[in-house]
Order: C-alpha cells, then structure tokens, then sequence
C-alpha cells in the first residue's frame, strides 16, 4: 500500500514555520510538552529510578536542597527516595496512555467524520446520531466506573477507556468540515476531474482541517491526564505503576502527610509538575485555535 | 407546535435509550467482575468450611440476591425491578439504594448549582469587560490568564485550596458537610452557615476552572454581536456604553452559555466525586466513589443512572430553553 504524503512545497513549510513562531502562545506550550518528553526520556537516562537502594527512612520528607545534585532538588518522598526520581520515572507512564488515547481518538473522530460527511445520506443521519447521542452523555462517571472495575494498568485498555468517548467531538467537527468543503467549487472540479479520491480527501480535505485536529487532539490530551492522574491519585486503579497519580495518591496518604508540614514538598511539586503540563497542552490548543483561518470558522 | 411536541417525544425516546444501554452494559460488566462483597462473602463462607448451598442460602439472606440466578435471569429480574422503581439495596450500607441516593443527592445538587451560578456571574462578568477592549493588552491578558486557570483540573485546585486554606492556615474547616452538633440541623442561620463555611473550598475550586470557559463564550459571542447594525445605530444615538453592554450586547450574549449551563449540570454531578473525596462531604459524587472503590454494584449502578438520566434531561431542556429564549434558532 502506497501511502500519498501531501505534497507541501518548500515555500509553504517557510510559512508555516513563520506562523508557528509568531504564534507565541503556541511556542510556549509547545516548549513545555517538549520539556516534559525530554524529562519522560532523556530524563530517564540522567536520573535514577526510585529504588530500594535509594530509600533511606531516616531521611524522609526532606524539603528540596543542592546536596548531590541534580538527585535532592525535589526533596525525599515517604522512604527517603528522592523525589525528582518519582516525578521523572512516573512521567512515561503518563505520556504512553496520552499519546495512545489521542492516536485511537483522531482515528477514529477523523475517519468517522470523514464518512459521514463525504458519503452524506442515511449513513450520515445514522453516525450524527451516534455522535449527538454520545456528546450528551456524563462521560467522567462512566470512565470511572470502567476503570475501576476492569482494574488494569495495561496502558492500551486505559487509553482505551479514557478515549472512548472523546473521539466524537472531533468526527462532528470534522463531518461539518467536510460536508461543507465537499460543496466547496474546486473540490467538486477535482471530483469532476477524475483526481485520486485519496489524494482528494488527504490534501484538499485533510490538510486544511490539521488546525482543528489539533485543537481538539490537545484538549482531548489535557482530559486524559486529568482522568489519568485523578484515577490514580484517588486510589481507583491498581498502585503498581510509577506515575504521577501515584506519587500524588502516596503524598496524599501516607503517613497523614497531608495534614502535617513536613509533606508540604512531595505534595507541592507533584501538583505543580501536573498543573503546567496541562497548561503547555491548553496553550496548544489555543495556540493552534488562533492557526485556523478565521474565514473558515463560520459553519 | 406539533413539531415541536414529536421533537421532544423523539429526544425522550432516544434519552430512555440511552439510559437503557449505559445501564445494561455496566450492570453485565458489574455483575461479573471479581471482587464484588456478594463474592467475598461467599468466599470467606467456603473457607470456613460450609457447604456451597449453605453458603449460597447465607448469602441470600445477607444481601436478598440469589447468587445462584442465571446471568439472564438475574438481569431480566433487575430491569423488573427498576421498572417498579426499586434501585435494588446498596451491599456494603444494607440499605434500599433509593434511600442512600436520596439522602445524599441534595447536598450534590447544592455543591454544584452554587459554583455553577457563581461561575457564571464571574464569566459574564470579565467576558463582557474583556469583550468591551477586544484586540486590546487588556484582553489578550484574559485570554491568556483564562487559558492557565483552565488547565488546572479541579481536584488539583482543591488540594491545593486544602492545603493552604485549610491545613496550614486553619481559615477553613478541614473535611465535613457541616460541624454542628445533629440537634441544630435544620433550616435555621447557624446551620446553614456553618454549611456554608464548610462549603466555600468546595465551591471554589468546582468554580475557579470553569470560569475560562464561559468568559470565552460571552466574550466571542458579545464580540460578534456588537459589530451588528442595531448596537451600531445605538451607539451613535448615544446610549451610554454600560447600558450598551448590559441591556443591547449582553443580553443576547448570554443566551449560548446560558443553555450550556443547563447541560453543565449534570457533567458536574459526575465530576463530583474527587471534590467530594477529597473534602470529605456528603453527596453522591462521594457515595460512588465509595461505592466502586468496594465494589458495590447496585450501588454504583443506580448512582450511575442518576447522573446520567439527570445530563440526558439536562440536555433536551438546554435545547427547548435555546429554542425559547433564542427566537432566530427553532428545532427543525
């Protein structure tokens, strides 16, 4: 199978490159996802995995200091590991459910909405439904109850249940997309033409609609940390895998931590660590929200 | 009219379908799931030596389910009984769950229409002033601002509130719905202040996140309309700009939000249950936490088909109430 990749020419990626860095509230967000992948993979490379080894009873909930450094900035959890290596190894986990999740939800949303919006008639009246039917629904609740029940850590089935709702504001908006671009006099000419149905959807319909994925694909990921971290940090999932919600759910429980002052520390930094990752997620929503073209926002 | 009448039949129609499917998936899914009380109790009888019928017959007494029903049976019998508005009895409270639901619901329903409201006056608020200097520094700063504050999921924000307002500075009440002794409970001012009290936290940080949310939609709606002839032909009359954003842009500008919040409100009731762990209330975002961390399924079911029947609804009254107040918009 030949996969058509849509021809952009040199001049058009000097475009984007210029829109992409004028638009600085896109560029922050962009440089604090980047940051938090480094810390998920380099990061990995330059910190210890929080072990046995490291733990030391005696030293627990120390407030961050320079000694060894990088190892103590963060402080000590509640057996003495360093903190930092909770936050570092716990982010991998983290980053595969949301990159698993936002590949089944833009699948499914775009080929979804492709289909109803292409093919229109009563296929189209049977998948609006689905979608309205679906954009209705108390969908946090239901999570929940799957996530609990099912009592997993495989990242595949929980990406599975964090996106199984999601993908049905995306496949709307890109069937409304679609079904007014198929109208559109040029794509009816290629039609007319005899072009290359595939070469059709991928660079007339596609391409233009990129700023919408987009959008949708970075609040989508912003909802599947916060169901993520949430899952875990209130002890609804198994507590096997290092993670945020984990460290979080740990800082929270372990020892009354929460109520005294010496868990200030390994309270604090896993909730400020959580807080500005998902403000570089929604500063890229509302960064890629100000790429689409104003004209074609009204429909 | 009679449009309108089949339109709203269809919905309902669709609405009690959809109840229908949540509910049979989750109770098939529920029912079977290891580590449920009715298995644990059989499985501590059986250790102890007793028979499986005995045990089986022990547990039909504790709980009033027959574990030995057959799986279809045992789901046509619970849709009968739903039918006859029995929710069946919680495992761990031995309680009719209609009762549990019902005792806890109002102080939900409380929680979430406070910070809702209050949101929303917020939102309407700094939407139609950062609406009013559009393109402006004033308003990129909202928007940016807003941005932030909507990143923060909200059970981080109650942690966060918990910790500085309430543990180290003891402003506030730590976890509880209310801290009076039970003879004062009633509709008199120590109560009700005291629930308030214990209540402001909460509130806040159901509120804080959602604010963003309507300040983007007042602010772009209000932006639109006021680039219509009528606000135009009003200005150079001369009537004053407050009396232009309030009476001629913000009426209108609220009415898309407004039906948002009817349909925000049961989104919320299911939301509810980190806020509501977290400090320690009453309601039913709690009682299902409680009820799926041990497993109680007719418990978390009929939870469950609260909140999801409540958003359903919530949602065909947003749209009638669009329809209502919205006379350029009618169902087709």
């Amino acid at each position: 199978m030949n996969v058509v990749i849509p021809q952009i020419s040199r001049r058009e990626l000097r475009k984007w490159r210029r829109i992409l860095l004028s638009n600085k509230i896109f560029m922050a967000g962009l440089i604090i996802f980047i940051l938090y992948v480094l810390m998920g993979t380099v990061g990995l490379l330059i910190i210890p995995p929080p072990s046995a080894k490291l733990a030391k009873p005696a030293n627990a909930f120390k407030p961050p200091s320079l000694k060894d450094f990088p190892l103590y900035i963060f402080g000590t959890d509640y057996e003495g590991i360093p903190l930092i290596s909770d936050i570092v190894w716990g982010t991998p986990f983290i980053l595969e459910v949301s990159t698993l999740a936002s590949v089944i939800t833009v699948g499914i949303g775009v080929i979804l909405g492709l289909l109803a919006g292409y093919i229109g008639g009563p296929l189209d009246k049977f998948l609006s439904a689905i979608f309205d039917i679906i954009l209705t629904l108390p969908t946090f609740p239901i999570i929940l109850i799957l996530a609990t029940f099912i009592h997993t850590n495989n990242p595949l089935i929980l990406a599975g249940i964090l996106s199984m709702f999601s993908w049905a504001g995306l496949a709307r908006s890109v069937r409304g997309f679609t079904y007014s671009l198929k109208n559109q006099g040029y794509i009816e000419t290629a039609i007319i033409l005899g072009f290359n149905t595939r070469k059709i959807i991928l660079n007339e319909m596609i391409y233009p609609m990129m700023p919408y994925i987009l959008v949708h694909l970075f609040q989508d990921m912003m909802f599947y940390v916060y169901g993520l971290v949430g899952l875990y940090a209130y002890g609804f999932l198994p507590l096997t895998t290092a993670n945020w919600g984990v460290v979080l759910d740990f800082a929270m429980s372990i020892g009354g931590a929460i109520y005294s002052p010496l868990g200030f520390w390994n309270l604090i930094i896993p909730l400020v660590t959580i807080i500005i990752y998902e403000i570089g997620l929604m500063f890229m929503a509302l960064g890629a929200d100000r790429l689409v073209n104003p004209r074609m926002r009204n429909f | 009219m009679k449009d309108v009448i089949v339109w709203i039949l269809k919905r309902l129609g669709i609405a009690a379908g959809t109840v229908f499917l949540v509910i049979s998936a989750t109770y098939i899914l529920l029912r079977y799931a290891p580590g449920n009380p009715l298995q644990l109790y059989i499985g501590s009888c059986l250790s102890q030596g007793y028979s499986l019928e005995t045990c089986y017959a022990r547990a039909k007494l504790v709980f009033l389910i027959d574990p030995n029903e057959p799986p279809l049976e045992a789901y046509a019998n619970y849709l009968v009984q739903l039918a006859h508005g029995d929710l069946g009895r919680s495992l761990i409270y031995h309680l009719p769950v209609a009762e549990l639901i019902a005792k806890e619901i109002p102080w939900t329903v409380f929680l979430v229409t406070t910070s809702l409201l209050l949101s929303y006056a917020l939102g309407v608020l700094i939407g139609l002033f950062s609406a009013k200097y559009s393109g402006g520094k004033i308003d990129s700063a909202v928007t940016t601002i807003s941005a932030a504050v909507n990143a923060i999921p909200n059970y981080i924000l109650a942690i966060i509130l918990l910790l500085f307002l309430a543990v180290y500075s003891h402003i506030f009440p730590i976890n509880g719905s209310y801290s009076v002794p039970a003879s004062e409970v009633g509709f008199n001012w120590i109560f009700i202040s005291n629930v308030l009290y214990h209540y402001t936290l909460p509130i806040l940080s159901f509120a804080i996140p959602m604010i963003p949310g309507w300040i983007l939609g007042i602010r772009s709606a209000a932006v639109a309309i006021s680039k219509e002839d009528y606000v135009m032909y009003a200005r150079l009359r001369g009537v004053k700009s407050r009396d232009l954003m309030i009476n001629y842009i913000g009426r209108l500008a609220v009415i898309p939000s407004f039906t948002r919040l009817m349909y925000s409100f049961g989104l919320l009731l299911g939301a509810a249950a980190f806020i509501e762990s977290t400090f320690g209330l009453f309601g039913i975002g709690s009682l299902y936490a409680t009820a799926l961390s041990s497993r109680d399924y007719p418990l978390a079911i009929s939870t469950l088909m609260i909140i999801v029947a409540v958003t359903v609804l919530g949602n065909i009254i947003a749209d009638i109430l669009y329809g209502v107040l919205d006379p350029r918009v009618r169902v087709r």
